[in-house]
Formats: structure tokens, C-alpha cells, sequence
């Protein structure tokens, strides 16, 4: 049986308290949290003044648990918890925490990138860079 | 699927429906643009 992710959008950054203390326990021998923050500069080398995130709410929990089912399944995870901000991110806050508890290191290193992939090409959350001229939403092909 | 010079998934539900599936009456249907969650 694997874990269970616990989800939650919130509005503006998320610190990590919140998905850690989801996935704190005794029987955890490592505790990964993963943390994605806003960058000042973006791809092209624009200068970013802050991030704004936008989600298609009544589908991001499923979407995210069909997610963690697929990646943590025959995985050793305890718990998995994962906080998703929408609204406003100002550069250097985090946007996304992810906090996975496992007996043993190698389970959370190799499922929290799995997770982070998937969640970047599947969770119906979207982002738009605002630059000092302009802002751009981000996705593949777009 | 493209629209405006864009590709975008369907979702029925709240769910990515496949290119196969039908719609039920009264459905829940989402155009979603290239996410980018992160």
C-alpha cells in the first residue's frame, strides 16, 4: 500500500512548515523537503519582478493524488505531502513545498523528482512571469 | 487538442479525458492551456 499525498493550494508563498509537519513521524528515518522558489531572472535572462499562479482548483487535488499514486506506488514512502501557492510569489519565496518521509534516503530522493516531473506536466496550475516590461504564462508550447 | 494556434488538453470532470471518450450530458468541461505549475 502507498502512501497517501496530502494537497492543499494556498494563497501566496508557502514556507514548508505546513508539508513537513504532514509527514513528521517516528517511524520516518529521513525527512525530504523540497522546496521551489522564484528566481529573479527568467530563462531569456529577463528580469522577474514576481510570479503569479493561477489553478484549476477542483481539479488539482485529483489530479495531484492520481499523480502520487502512479509515482509512489512499490515506493517506500511513509507520507508524502505537497503545498502549491497561488496568487502572488515574490522572487526568492517558495511556490511549491514538497515534503516526503521514508525509512531509508534513496525512496524520497528518487520520488520527490519523479513527483516534481509530473506535477510540472500534468497539475492543471498555471504560471505567469511579470517582468518590469511585460508578463508572460509560461507551459510547454504556449 | 489545437485551438487558436494553441494546443490544449480537455479535461471532463475534472479529469484529462481521453481523445477517444464521449462527453455525458451535463459534463464538466475544461480546455487547459500547457501548465506550468512549480
Amino acid at each position: 500500500m502507498s502512501a497517501e499525498l496530502r494537497f492543499r493550494l494556498v494563497a501566496g508563498p508557502v514556507d514548508g512548515a505546513w508539508a513537513r509537519a504532514q509527514v513528521h513521524g517516528p517511524d520516518a528515518g529521513c525527512t525530504l523537503l523540497f522546496l521551489g522558489t522564484a528566481r529573479e531572472r527568467a530563462s531569456d535572462g529577463r528580469r522577474v519582478l514576481r510570479l503569479e499562479y493561477e489553478a484549476y482548483a477542483a481539479m488539482a487535488e485529483e489530479e495531484m493524488r492520481r499523480i502520487a499514486a502512479e509515482v509512489l506506488a512499490g515506493r517506500a514512502v511513509l507520507r508524502a505531502a505537497l503545498e502549491h501557492a497561488v496568487g502572488v510569489v515574490p522572487v526568492g519565496a517558495a511556490s511549491v513545498a514538497l515534503a516526503l518521509a521514508a525509512a531509508h534516503r534513496a525512496e524520497v530522493f528518487a520520488a520527490a523528482s519523479e513527483l516534481m516531473n509530473e506535477l510540472k506536466a500534468r497539475a492543471p496550475i498555471w504560471k505567469r512571469e511579470v517582468y518590469e516590461d511585460g508578463s508572460a504564462w509560461l507551459g510547454r508550447g504556449s | 487538442m489545437p485551438l487558436a494556434g494553441r494546443s490544449f488538453r480537455v479535461a471532463v470532470n475534472g479529469r484529462y479525458a481521453r481523445e477517444d471518450e464521449d462527453v455525458p450530458a451535463g459534463a464538466e468541461v475544461a480546455f487547459l492551456p500547457p501548465v506550468s505549475g512549480g
